[in-house]
């Protein structure tokens, strides 16, 4: 008995002290955000809002879009795990955002489930595209992100000097493997072209075509994308391989690849992937020959902006190297200019249609 | 728990007979070192309390600010105060809502009866959060009872998740059974990934700390392999997302679908998993076997207790609850496991850990505990939302709380050291069993 | 150095350990501080040495007030202590656990161990302490390690030693050995304060003896008196320190132990061939030097080691290896050598104790589920019948005194029915009330027709309990003799002569 008596003591007392707080600062107004203004939210997936990757590259969007426009007040919420994606979501939901971002293809379920029960809210999602009973108020964003990996492919062949690049995915993903099979295309497109010999290592297409949805094929992977020490050893196989140039599509994981390329001396150069790497990690960029970046940002950036102004569009954006939503950015090395130019033209020929980005359309490197 | 009382006295010269009385006044450090579990959680709540209020007011931009002014002149200082006062005052208030209740929105639906799952939101998912940390815990803490480390809760969870997700998703059959049938799966799936150290440790005498830290790396590569793979991976798609248990294999919300309300059937299974473990501790006879040897192996030894089928049983105890915590962590939310499932900050296996310590190992402590945890999150998600600070302080006041618990007994065994006694029922000693 | 303790007193709470102590310890003189368990001796000394500081009183040391503050502080004024538990490493050489904490330094600050040997050897050849400095603790027997403490004192100083229950860990040899060495310290002009709770020793060697009781000072002896005497001055109250048998009238053979062959933890032979039977009626004493393969004998018995060879018989069924589970269900009973390893949790209440290895026997248990009505019942009856003095049956075992847990142990065994009893070391560290107790209990259970064995390392127990006297050495039994042998002939035995050569 004496337990219960005090349990009810420290229950009352902390439900004193809670409720004293609550009281008193009932009445006072927080002062982080005001309401009139039109609030921008994004909700990360697992990765966190400091991911050098798509999260915070929305992250960036949305303060890109408040820049444009003062009466944006923007805000984010970080999920631990796949459960979280539904609660963060009603959050803002309730908060009263007038966009919510979320990122990723694992937010799908949880963007259409409240999509579907609140067709009012508009939603914008990055890297998917979710199937909504009333689709008229979210907006999917989704790269092609072969084509800047096609270019990435020309500018590593035409820039190789033991004629051996390579590639390897964090983990085999359709978003992943997109950028490698372009980049494998743009080599193969090389060697036809200007027939060269260039061998790519690190990911071999599959039959059928790479899509967005789905795309098949044999490569190498690192499971995950944390874990840089494992990026750091398949690198230095590649190198010892013969490979002077790596294209790791991992995340943080490239980072490894920085690493190892500094270890093999000179030389040996990382393509960088998603966002500018001479940017997000200045002090390596004479190791980076190019980056080859997704227009998350800007087409976030975009996508809030209208909501904004009230020209939101629903539907489907798909970035193109038309619409610079996939691009590929020079860094740190000196590029012959001759080649910038093949690489213009072949840019050029993309956005036209009239050169494919499929690798099957062109003959297999060599072994 | 031995009340702390009877050992402040020089513990070779306690006489039985008189123990000393407790003067009518007594220090709060004696009060903090000596009272009842509940008393050293409080005091320890509102230091962790106190201790995110400093993080806030050092770490918030409008606060720092307010607090430089007086270095300009003195009159700034009230102001400094207020803004300070203000920011915790606005985070706390927003963990409080966030996962308790908002007393104007109660006042709300009370007085017009309208909204009120609104207003239940927070409970609901506080309840949600709770269920599957709850019985993880209440599993880790069976192990610690018996002196044994289950460090590898989280993948036995990974691993109960996987299992009971492949009945649910897999089979179909009437719910009667087919739910039965998942937390079956899910019970199974955790036994089997603990059964492994278990019988190391009983056999070989292998460190269960290592090998069950190991084991969680294993199923890690083991989920990634399962939702990649052609049998379990979601039909249709190329990323690592299993497939979506059907309806009759889902705990469903316990207020209905349309109630929006999360909270669902799993926290029956909770309360089960408590009255099991209370139970098991506190009224069976193998219960009693688990904390004579986690208090004393020699002595369990000599009562005839077997070691070996002990530490097996608790194994597959401990694991079998870890893996429906798992599940029921899928059931009660997302109903599909993806590559990320349990991993990183939302590993409760890890969390269970600490919530355990804090429960003091009982059931119904381990039953306050998580449902602190739970709101200490899910208020921690509101108030990043409302306020901007960020929901890692509600890791960082959860952190404290079990640190300030974890200090008396730090005193407490520093006392005992130089006593006789054995190791209190809260001494977790890695070599128990000797290694 | 002349120590003086004036007007000492220690409260904890509302309990006062010391209450107004006095006493005067003379240079050269033995002075013996006697008092059972709990008496408030070690808080005395605890005082004096400076880890606990007196609520009233002072210290006078060559009758100048010396307030002691701690530990360094008794170091310093020359009063060096011998703790009952060795405060040494290991894994240390005597010379390393000697200057550990007062390292004598070369320059850059290298120890100067070649100065801490040579000052080992003087003082070992100076007292007669046969101590051999670059041995490593851990190989040495218990009594040597207790003179590596004593040189420790030794080393800074000391004017007066405190012995702390020097002789609890000692056996009967090693005892005479350090009688010895403490009247050459004594002879040497040190003063000893000797703290005990044992009478035939206090007899043998204190100039003067200050009995306490519940922390005052009951008054002083002389040792002349006999221990009966002592005895009641201490308790309190008349004690009978002979047990009251029947006569003996043994019946049929209930254990029988053949060619017993069992190894330590090392896998060394521990017990070598031992055969002995024990009949109803009677009490077999194994009386010997401690770490002669007793404590590996009983283990045998009661299945917590494996038997190498030979076997074991209880009324005709083989019991050679089982398990304790099986041991205990055959009906042998077991009082542990060390009670607060083997025998209890002490955490635990006294009445989960008193069923800690009959948790499933009805009536406690049914269906798997304990029954709290039929353990409490047990507990309070227990508690009762054999005096353990509790608070409650639902105080942890911890709170209890030493004696008061070894009655809890004896309760649980003899209350549930038992084909046999081992009893190893059942009054180690036992104050002589509880011993009293201890011993009638067993002379009670022998009494009743049942057999038992008891293994002791105190030759007066084995005297007092044992219709036969079993002495065991290296492994082996070197002889079974009738109480009424001389001390001096089982000491022989104790040190390895055979039967005749000991006079048998």
């Amino acid at each position: 008995m004496e337990s219960v008596r005090r349990l009810v003591t420290v229950l009352g007392t902390a439900a004193l002290i809670l409720g004293t707080l609550t009281v008193s600062v009932a009445s006072t107004t927080v002062a982080a955000s005001a309401s009139s203004k039109f609030k921008a939210c994004v909700v990360t997936d697992t990765g966190g809002i400091n991911d050098k990757s798509f999260n915070e590259s929305a992250w960036d969007g949305l303060k890109d879009a408040k820049k444009q426009d003062s009466n944006i007040s923007v805000q984010y919420l970080s999920s631990t795990s796949s459960s979280d994606y539904a609660p963060n979501i009603n959050s803002f939901i309730s908060k009263g955002c007038g966009i919510i971002v979320t990122v990723g293809f694992l937010m799908d379920a949880a963007t259409a489930a409240a999509a579907n029960a609140h067709p009012s809210q508009k939603f914008a999602i990055v890297d998917d595209a979710p199937v909504v009973k009333t689709g008229t108020h979210v907006e999917a964003l989704q790269y092609e992100t072969d084509q800047g990996g096609f270019l990435g492919g020309i500018l590593a062949a035409g820039m190789t000097k033991t004629g051996t690049v390579a590639t390897y995915g964090g983990q085999n993903f359709s978003a992943v493997t997109l950028y490698m099979n372009g980049f494998v295309a743009g080599v193969r497109y090389y060697d036809k072209t200007w027939h060269k010999k260039v061998k790519v290592l690190g990911w071999t297409p599959g039959k059928g075509t790479c899509s967005l949805a789905a795309c098949s094929g044999k490569g190498t992977f690192i499971g995950n994308f944390t874990d840089q020490t494992a990026g750091k050893t398949d690198t230095t196989t590649f190198f010892s391989e013969n490979a002077d140039i790596v294209f790791p599509v991992a995340g943080s994981v490239g980072l490894g690849s920085v690493v190892a390329a500094k270890g093999a001396g000179a030389g040996h150069y990382v393509m960088w992937v998603d966002s500018n790497g001479c940017l997000s990690d200045a002090s390596d960029c004479k190791y980076f020959v190019g980056t080859v970046a997704k227009g998350v940002e800007p087409s976030v950036e975009a996508a809030v902006l209208s909501a904004a102004k009230g020209t939101f569009k629903a539907g489907s954006y798909i970035g193109t190297l038309a619409n610079n939503g996939t691009q590929l950015e020079y860094g740190g090395v000196t590029i012959p200019t001759s080649l910038k130019s093949k690489i213009a033209t072949v840019k050029a020929g993309i956005i036209a249609g009239t050169i494919s980005v499929n690798p099957n359309s062109y003959p297999p490197t060599p072994k | 728990m031995s009340d702390a009382a009877t050992s402040k006295a020089p513990p070779e010269e306690a006489p039985t007979e008189n123990p000393p009385r407790p003067a009518l006044y007594r220090s709060l450090w004696a009060r903090y070192t000596s009272t009842s579990p509940i008393i050293v959680a409080l005091y320890a709540l509102t230091l962790g309390l106190v201790f995110g209020a400093i993080i806030i007011i050092v770490t918030t931009p409008a606060v720092l600010d307010a607090w430089r002014e007086i270095f300009r002149h003195w009159d700034a200082l009230p102001h400094a105060l207020n803004v300070s006062f203000n920011n915790v005052g606005a985070a706390y208030r927003a963990i409080f809502t966030g996962s308790v209740i908002d007393p104007q929105g109660f006042w709300h639906s009370l007085t017009t009866g309208q909204n009120w799952p609104n207003t239940l939101t927070p409970l609901s998912e506080t309840l949600t959060y709770a269920t599957p940390l709850l019985i993880v815990s209440v599993g880790v803490g069976i192990a610690f009872q018996t002196g044994l480390f289950n460090i590898g809760a989280n993948g036995q969870a990974v691993i109960g998740g996987v299992a009971g997700t492949v009945v649910g998703s897999m089979v179909r059959l009437p719910t009667f059974i087919h739910l039965p049938m998942a937390l079956v799966g899910g019970i199974l799936g955790g036994m089997l990934c603990a059964a492994v150290p278990g019988l190391l440790k009983a056999y070989t005498g292998a460190h269960e700390v290592i090998v069950t830290l190991m084991f969680n790396y294993v199923t890690y590569a083991f989920l990634l392999y399962a939702v990649l793979s052609t049998p379990f991976q979601q039909p249709g798609q190329q990323n690592d997302i299993g497939r979506t248990l059907y309806p009759s294999a889902i705990l469903a919300p316990l207020f209905g679908t349309k109630s929006g309300l999360r909270v669902s059937y799993g926290v029956v299974v909770a309360g089960a998993v408590v009255l099991f473990a209370w139970w098991l501790l506190d009224r069976s006879s193998l219960g009693f076997d688990f904390r004579v040897t986690g208090a004393n192996p020699s002595a369990a030894r000599a009562s005839g207790i077997s070691a070996k089928s002990v530490i097996v049983i608790v194994f597959l105890i401990s694991g079998g609850l870890a893996g429906l915590a798992g599940f029921v962590q899928v059931a009660s939310t997302t109903h599909y496991i993806d590559g990320g499932f349990l991993i990183g900050n939302a590993g409760i296996g890890f969390t269970a850990i600490t919530v355990a310590l804090l429960g003091r190992n009982r059931p119904v402590g381990i039953l306050w505990a998580s449902l602190l945890f739970a709101a200490l999150s899910v208020g921690g998600r509101n108030m990043q939302a409302a306020t901007g600070i960020p929901l890692d302080l509600a890791t960082v006041i959860q952190s404290a709380v079990v640190l300030f618990v974890a200090t008396p007994i730090l005193v407490k065994e520093i006392f005992h050291l130089r006593g006789t006694s054995q190791a209190s029922t809260l001494k977790i000693s890695t070599n128990v069993w000797g290694s | 150095m002349q120590l003086e303790l004036r007007g000492i007193t220690k409260r904890f709470g509302s309990l006062t350990a010391n209450d107004h102590i006095s006493l005067t310890v003379e240079p050269g003189q033995i002075h013996s501080l006697l008092g059972e368990n709990g008496a408030g001796k070690s808080t005395l000394m605890n005082v004096l040495f400076g880890l606990l500081s007196p609520d009233e009183g002072e210290i006078l040391i060559d009758g100048v007030v010396t307030p002691i503050h701690d530990s360094g502080d008794a170091v310093r004024r020359g009063i060096g202590m011998v703790h009952q538990h060795f405060m040494l490493v290991p894994v240390f050489t005597v010379t390393e656990n000697v200057v550990l904490g007062f390292e004598p330094t070369k320059s850059l600050d290298r120890i100067d161990y070649k100065r801490a040997t040579q000052e080992i050897r003087e003082l070992s050849h100076r007292f007669k302490l046969d101590v051999d400095p670059e041995a490593t603790l851990e190989n040495l027997p218990v009594g040597i390690q207790q003179r590596v403490e004593i040189i420790k004192a030794l080393s800074h100083d000391a004017e007066l030693l405190i012995l702390d229950e020097p002789t609890a860990v000692l056996t009967p040899q090693e005892i005479e050995a350090l009688m010895e060495i403490m009247r050459s310290l004594a002879a040497a002009g040190k003063s000893i304060l000797f703290i005990t709770h044992k009478l035939k020793e206090v007899k043998e060697i204190a100039d003067v003896i200050t009995v306490i009781r519940l922390g005052k000072v009951v008054g002083t002896a002389e040792p002349t008196m006999s221990e009966g005497e002592l005895a009641s001055m201490m308790v309190g109250r008349s004690v009978n320190l002979t047990v009251e048998k029947t006569a003996y009238d043994p019946g049929e053979t209930v254990l029988e132990i053949r060619d017993l062959v069992v190894r330590d933890d090392r896998g060394l032979v521990a017990v070598d061939g031992v055969s002995l039977d024990i009949r109803a009626g009677e009490v077999l004493a194994v009386a010997g030097v401690q770490g002669n393969g007793q404590t590996e004998f009983v283990e045998a018995i009661v299945g917590m080691r494996r038997v190498e060879a030979g076997t074991i018989t209880l009324r005709g069924v083989d019991i050679t290896n089982l398990t304790p589970r099986e041991a205990l269900d055959a009906g042998l009973g077991h009082i542990p050598e060390d009670r607060q390893r083997d025998g209890l949790v002490l955490s635990m209440s006294v009445a989960d104790n008193l069923v800690l290895n009959t948790p499933r026997r009805a009536p406690f248990a049914k269906c798997g589920t304990r029954n709290f009505a039929a353990i409490n019942a047990n507990a309070e009856r227990l508690v009762h019948d054999f005096d353990i003095r509790t608070t409650s049956i639902f105080a942890p075992v911890s709170s209890l005194s030493g004696g008061n847990q070894q009655k809890v142990i004896v309760a649980r065994e003899l209350s549930r029915p038992l084909e046999f009893l081992v009893a190893s070391q059942p009054t180690r560290g036992l104050d002589v009330g509880s011993i009293e107790y201890v011993h009638r209990q067993i002379i009670e259970y022998r009494n009743r027709g049942n057999g038992s064995l008891i293994v002791t390392s105190e030759l007066d127990e084995a005297y007092a309990l044992g219709d036969r006297i079993a002495v065991m050495y290296e492994g082996k039994i070197s002889g079974v003799v009738e109480p009424s042998i001389s001390r001096e002939s089982i000491g022989l035995l104790m040190a390895g002569s055979s039967m005749a050569a000991a006079g048998v």
